[in-house]
């Protein structure tokens, strides 16, 4: 059953990749560092990440994504809740070096949840209030669905390889953003596949692909991760 | 005794708003009237799910689709996850008073992942429907978000009263299609959905609420009246 189910799994994400429209759009690049840390004997705790999103392998600044938030963790379940907030700063592609800012608060909750004794699957709901330097205030509705495949063994332990796999979807809470500009209710999705490898069971690294669908650009960039806890 | 719905307050009251900050235009109140069925078969993981659904643009007719489905469902046994496989039959009308049709032929894949929290059980369902209308094919992914409150009770048994509710989220797999036709937006729709329910025994129930549905061009409400069968 267990087969099935990955086969399944499997069927699901290569029909999308299959399905994406190709585009001559250059290989883009991103180096991602996330940490948590939970307080000692506590509900509470930190996470964030720093994105460094590049255009193209290195050099041709994409975004600079700075992450921080407050979680919690009520009592008799497992999800956690956090608080946060994001300053992002977007490059203009190619040869122009302008940039623009943006800060966003969000809400977040993580679900995780285990399937027949392997899968790894994280549910993550996110709402996002953001302040968009020359755009009127705007807010996202995202979901994401992430699992963890340990290749050898039922958990992810120190020094085990893993697949890691995200699909997320992106919602736009606004239609006008000023000046007469309109956005789609549909903002974009991510659908994303790696290789693991955990060096201790509190650090991991992953190294993959992400295609990101937009309205405008469908874009395929590399994706290197660091999974951090302390 | 604490009940379940007491610790979601907050957590109701933000989604009836979402609800109810409904900007609907002059679009009539539309209906939505569903039977769904479960036949588990035996003592097996096998099992039936189907649904008759018959919706109006208004409460009392001017169709907007009648639709019949049934699938074959499978759950596994240590996480209660479902898969089910299934084909539809759809007839769609246009609104106003235009009798003309389209059928549709739907094959889909479902996976039903429930998640216990706060002492509920919250579903996760994933849908991928393929849908074959003449001279053209269409895909689309759907997930939604399901979760029924009992009220005054820990769970849903004979003679309960219970609140339901669901948000629903549909993408489309195509940009273009055979017949040159192009889809503005992957977004094709939010469905948010709340009622009122009765469990005249665990296995027969039903809903009366409303239901908000959402498109890059559409905003409407609909009347929905719902029984929910375990045979």
């Amino acid at each position: 059953m267990k087969r099935l189910l990955l086969l399944f799994i499997a069927t699901c994400f290569s029909v999308n990749l299959s399905n994406a429209q190709i585009d001559d759009d250059q290989l883009g690049a991103w180096y991602m560092y996330f940490w948590t840390a939970d307080l000692n004997e506590s509900r509470w705790g930190f996470q964030g990440d720093i994105q460094y999103r590049n255009w193209d392998i290195i050099g041709d600044l994409e975004q600079l994504l700075l992450r921080g938030a407050v979680t919690y963790r009520p009592k008799d379940t497992n999800i956690k809740l956090a608080l946060g907030y994001a300053n992002i700063t977007t490059g203009a592609f190619g040869d122009d070096d302008s940039t623009v800012n943006e800060s966003r608060i969000y809400q977040e909750a993580l679900m995780p949840q285990k399937v027949g004794g392997r899968l790894y699957f994280t549910h993550r709901f996110r709402y996002e209030q953001r302040f968009n330097e020359g755009q009127d205030f705007r807010t996202r509705f995202r979901y994401g669905l992430f699992l963890n495949i340990p290749l050898s063994g039922k958990e992810i332990v120190a020094k085990s390889w893993y697949l890691g796999f995200y699909n997320e979807l992106f919602i736009n809470g606004e239609n006008n953003i000023g000046d007469g500009r309109r956005v789609n209710t549909f903002d974009r999705n991510r659908l994303f596949g790696a290789v693991g490898y955990a060096l201790k069971k509190d650090l991991k690294i992953q190294v993959g692909l992400m295609r990101q669908i937009s309205n405008g650009v469908d874009k395929t960039q590399l994706q290197f991760g660091v999974f951090h806890s302390f | 005794m604490k009940y379940p719905y007491k610790s979601c307050l907050g957590f109701l009251f933000l989604f009836l708003s979402s609800l109810s900050i409904a900007q609907v235009d002059d679009d009539p109140l539309g209906g939505w009237y569903t039977y769904n069925f479960d036949i588990p078969y035996q003592e097996t993981p096998w099992g039936i799910n189907g649904e008759v659904q018959y919706t109006g643009y208004e409460v009392d007719g001017d169709l907007n689709w009648f639709l019949v489905r049934a699938g074959v469902t499978y759950s596994l046994k240590e996480s209660r996850v479902r898969f089910a496989l299934g084909y539809g039959h759809a007839t769609f009308g246009v609104i106003g008073p235009d009798d003309s049709k389209v059928t549709e032929n739907r094959i889909y894949q479902e996976m039903k992942l429930p998640s216990k929290l706060f002492g509920l059980t919250f579903n996760h369902r994933f849908r991928y429907e393929q849908r074959f209308f003449n001279g053209f094919f269409r895909s689309r992914v759907r997930y939604g978000l399901f979760v029924n409150i009992p009220i005054g009770k820990k769970q849903i048994e004979a003679n309960t009263f219970y609140l339901s509710l669901y948000n629903e989220l549909f993408l489309n797999g195509e940009r273009r299609l055979k017949n040159g036709a192009e889809i503005p937006s992957l977004f094709d729709q939010n469905r948010v959905y709340a009622a009122a329910g009765y469990a005249f025994s665990k296995d027969f129930k039903i809903q009366l609420g409303a239901m908000r549905l959402i498109r890059e061009t559409d905003d409407r409400m609909t009347l929905q009246v719902s029984l929910h069968h375990k045979i």
